[in-house]
């Protein structure tokens, strides 16, 4: 990315701020007067040489650092005079050496400050670096472009010209210059800069955009503009973090700009001084290439570098360097930076594990919670997920359902040899895994316990708990003496599960609060609050259905009920009316016959008179009955014994010669409970089924009646079997044998209110009459009645 | 019928001198009125009645001798055949009421021996006709018989209760009704 392009698309996050740091950029003090007379002969091609030479000779230890550097450098071994000097190294030259000079003791001669990190020397080191590789950088462009290599000043007059190597040296020197300007105006916020940056291993131009709202490219260039300084500079530091192939020609001196950036890039990649730029830009013969030179060049740059850097420091002021503690200190910085960089990975890769085996323990809890969990699959796989994660030996955890309020208490326990100690589980405790008997297992799990919710005490307060490890003994004695059973220790440290329910159950260990695993920790109790969730809704949602289904049988059998108990009432209302209705008449008629019916009438007259009669009361006996079927006379119970009855009614009925002795039996065990009922109705209700069972066996050779006896299972009934061995019904008769008015005989041989009104009256009763039957063999009539509670006969 | 005598009638009913019935008048034992604008004395029948009760004097010479049966129901066809079964045997003299309000007023002017009621009556219910009857003093040997189409043991229960001597299902046997009022209104 081109600085350009960082500008443009980096908006300072508080503009304010970063106005605020350039207004504190141009409060700086201005360039010493030497440097402002050197700059000033820059833009002045009339300057001469002895402008230059007076210039510098004004400043003395100026002029012994030049001459040592003239001396250094080989060029002059008698050069004793900054004239000659001045001669030897060009004017440009002298120039530009003068001003770094001048500008890095604007900077360096601050007071160092105690614990900062911004580390000064180490900073110029870098940019003494990046000026020399720029300038080595600049001898081999011109030396593989005739074209470029002349030197003379003259050669302004073209809009791009080669950069002169000492042009080169003072762009690179200064490119990092905003750097310098931060510390030197925010010398604390600077320090977090570095901080950050050495941190992150990042590069310290996001930092400081963060901290300041712009960065030192910016804040260089700002300060270039406040100096004076001359073009290629304020573009070299501008720019310099861009890459050669993408900086745009139409600047003033890109190729200086583009020097500064493989000349930088060049001393990141040796480890040269502390540049506060960690990241990475490719490779470095790529960069190389982009300006056109060889990677043979880049070598002998490389080779040169420590000596050129050895040669300058001096005379800049950063002291003796030799270009052995140039390469060691590099080799130095690289090794720590690795070790550094090693550490962090070895710390990440460790987060990293454990995050994987988070993942994959809520993996596999996932498949052994399955689809549709139940609070214990819950808590067992938790607790054995659990084992695997937090660095402990056994871990318990506790579920509460709401809807069933319940708690249960898994644990899991991890013996010294890794393998699955059940025998040490105490309680009930049931197994989860059918494989323990193969030992593969790691972890012992059962579900030690559940107890009912109200038992475990107050659950609230843990529901309203933070977030993260509580001491155990918050939790209500109660539930931790059972913990504390199932850990066999004291739980020390509970975990709240929660989930949308609120209070959804807790993770508790025994010793030490586990610490290692607090990332973990919470995204697996998130999930286990999850899965406890869905296990509470779906026993909630089975719970509403199972509470649905009945509700709607027992809807449905009222409904049937309703419908029978209206019919019941319409049909006695009707009755009701109609008998009011119909007698009246009848009454007439029945009068009027009867009065038609007396002495000295024709007899024709009479005999048709006494029909009407009769027939006129079997239509109201017809009436009375339906009337008497629907709205039946309250039962008058009295507690009776079943035999007396029974044999009432059997030899009344072998007295009506419908039955013989031998056809009629009755069977009635010992202790037969006596029956609570009405004693009347219960002997119609006899009478009507012996009469439904005597016309069934009209056709019979042998008839059998067979009334069989014996108290219900519960000892609350008396059950009478009464089986016949007539006709039989078929299925269509047998479902509607107790309808009123059905009869399957011809129309007009029966009323067919026999059974139903034997049904009613039993019922009326509280008892039940049922009838199984099939066709062609015969019928029994299973009648229930209420027995006498504590009276047997 | 007759409902106000004169003094010279009541001696011939009750066999006494017309002196001894205006004795009688006069001290206030039998209860009357003087006819309005003169001085002639006036009998109603029901204090002749109770004079006569008082005084153990038979009352034979002043009834026909016949029972009084009021037959009392909505149903028009029910009177007729009643009215008429009822004078065909000949010993009954029979007056019909179509509703409760009717019967009242029959009551009070023809002193029946027996009423014979339906129980369901569109203005009166018979269980009303039963405790009103019974809470007049004038009206105790009054006998009643209810007659209904429908018999529901609890409210004929409520029926006695409230004062009915017996009970009749309807359609019902002649004979078995004539029976059944004579039983009631002549006590052996």
């Amino acid at each position: 990315m081109t600085a350009i392009q960082t500008r443009g698309k980096r908006v300072p996050p508080e503009p304010t701020q970063a106005e605020l740091v350039l207004a504190q950029v141009e409060s700086l003090p201005t360039l010493p007067a030497v440097a402002v007379r050197l700059l000033e002969l820059t833009t002045d091609d009339r300057s001469k040489a002895r402008d230059i030479i007076q210039a510098v000779e004004s400043d003395l230890s100026l002029s012994a650092r030049l001459l040592a550097l003239v001396r250094r450098a080989g060029i002059g071994g008698g050069v004793n005079t900054v004239d000659r000097a001045v001669v030897l190294l060009g004017l440009n030259a002298v120039r530009n050496l003068v001003l770094s000079a001048q500008i890095f003791e604007m900077f360096s001669h601050r007071k160092e400050r105690a614990g900062a990190r911004f580390n000064r020397v180490e900073f110029w080191k870098h940019s003494l670096a990046v000026g020399c590789a720029a300038k080595l950088l600049a001898e081999e462009l011109a030396g593989c472009d005739p074209g470029g290599s002349r030197t003379q000043g003259g050669a302004s007059a073209t809009p791009v010209r080669r950069p002169q190597p000492e042009e080169a040296f003072i762009c690179g020197l200064l490119h990092d210059i905003g750097k310098a300007v931060l510390d030197a105006c925010f010398p604390r916020s600077y320090d977090r800069v570095v901080t950050r940056t050495d941190e992150r291993f990042g590069c310290i131009a996001d930092a400081e955009r963060d901290i300041f709202g712009l960065d030192h490219a910016l804040a260089g260039s700002r300060l270039a503009q406040h100096w004076k300084l001359p073009a290629m500079i304020a573009e070299s530091i501008w720019l310099h973090h861009g890459s050669p192939a993408l900086t745009p020609s139409r600047l003033a001196f890109p190729d200086h700009v583009r020097l500064v950036q493989v000349a930088d890039r060049l001393v990141r990649y040796m480890r040269i001084g502390y540049s506060g730029n960690y990241t990475s830009d490719g490779p470095i013969e790529q960069a190389v290439a982009a300006i056109g030179l060889s990677p043979e060049a880049l070598e002998r740059v490389q080779t040169a570098l420590p000596d050129l850097v050895e040669a300058r420091a001096e005379f800049i002021g950063l002291g003796r360097l030799t270009s052995r503690e140039v390469y060691e200190a590099s080799l130095a910085r690289a090794n720590a930076e690795l070790a550094r960089l090693n550490e962090s990975l070895a710390d990440a890769n460790r987060r990293l594990l454990q995050r994987s085996r988070c993942l994959e323990s809520i993996s596999a809890l996932k498949t052994a919670v399955g689809d549709d969990p139940t609070h214990e699959q819950v808590s067992r796989a938790a607790a054995q997920a659990l084992l695997g994660i937090l660095n402990t030996d056994r871990v318990v955890v506790v579920a509460y359902s709401r809807c069933r309020e319940l708690v249960t208490i898994a644990g899991a326990r991890m013996d010294a040899d890794d393998d699955v100690d059940f025998s040490s589980m105490p309680g009930e405790g049931i197994s989860s895994d059918d494989s323990r008997t193969d030992g593969e297992d790691a972890g012992g799990v059962c579900v030690h316990d559940a107890m009912p919710a109200w038992d475990a005490g107050n659950l609230g307060f843990v529901a309203e708990g933070g977030r993260g490890w509580l001491p155990a003994n918050l939790l209500p004695s109660s539930l931790l003496d059972r913990i504390t059973a199932a850990l066999q220790a004291p739980a020390t440290w509970c975990f709240p599960i929660r989930n949308q329910h609120g209070f959804a159950g807790a993770l508790l260990v025994a010793g030490e609060k586990p610490g290692d695993s607090d990332e973990v920790v919470p995204v697996m109790a998130d999930w286990i609050g999850t899965w406890l969730g869905s296990a509470e809704s779906t026993l909630a949602a089975r719970r509403l259905s199972e509470e649905l289904a009945e509700m709607s049988q027992q809807l449905l059998e009222s409904q049937a009920d309703l419908a029978r108990a209206r019919s019941l009432v319409m049909i006695g209302d009707m009755a009701a009316g109609a008998a009011h209705e119909l007698n009246n008449p009848l009454a007439v008629i029945s009068g009027r016959a009867q009065l038609l019916n007396r002495e000295g009438v024709d007899e024709e007259v009479r005999k048709a008179a006494a029909l009407i009669a009769e027939h006129a009361h079997r239509a109201s006996g017809m009436v009375n009955e339906l009337m008497e079927f629907a709205k039946p006379p309250a039962p008058k119970p009295g507690i009776w014994d079943l035999s007396t009855l029974l044999n009432e009614v059997r030899q009344a009925w072998i007295d009506k010669k419908a039955l013989s002795d031998v056809e009629f039996r009755i069977e009635i065990p010992p202790g037969l409970p006596k029956v609570q009922a009405d004693h009347d109705q219960i002997r119609v209700v006899f009478d009507e089924i012996i009469r439904n069972a005597v016309e069934a066996m009209h056709n019979s050779d042998v008839p059998s009646l067979v009334i069989n006896c014996c108290p219900d299972v519960s000892d609350e009934k008396v059950v009478i079997r009464i089986q016949d061995n007539g006709c039989g019904m078929t299925p269509e008769v047998l479902e509607r044998a107790m309808a009123p008015f059905f009869s399957h005989r011809p129309a007009g041989r029966g009323r067919g209110l026999g059974l139903s009104r034997a049904a009613r009256l039993a019922e009326i009763n509280g008892g039940r009459l049922r009838l199984f039957s099939r066709h062609g063999e015969g019928t029994q009539a299973i009648l229930e009645l209420p027995a006498a509670v504590g009276h047997g006969s | 019928m007759k409902t106000v005598f004169t003094t010279g009638e009541v001696a011939e009913i009750c066999k006494v001198s017309q002196q001894t019935v205006i004795r009688c008048f006069d001290s206030g034992k039998l209860k009357g009125f003087r006819v309005p604008g003169s001085k002639f004395r006036r009998i109603p029948r029901d204090s002749l009645l109770a004079f006569m009760r008082e005084n153990s004097i038979p009352l034979e010479n002043l009834e026909s001798g016949k029972k009084r049966i009021l037959v009392v129901d909505d149903d028009e066809a029910i009177l007729d055949m009643l009215l008429e079964l009822l004078e065909r045997d000949g010993r009954f003299e029979v007056r019909v009421a179509r509703g409760g309000y009717e019967a009242g007023m029959m009551t009070q002017e023809f002193q029946p021996d027996c009423l014979v009621l339906d129980y369901k009556l569109p203005d009166i219910d018979g269980n009303r006709v039963c405790r009103t009857l019974r809470a007049n003093p004038n009206f105790a040997n009054i006998r009643i018989i209810i007659i209904s189409g429908v018999a529901d043991p609890d409210e004929i229960a409520e029926l006695r209760k409230a004062g009915a001597d017996d009970f009749m299902r309807k359609p019902f046997q002649i004979d078995d009704l004539i029976a059944r009022i004579l039983q009631l209104v002549q006590p052996t």
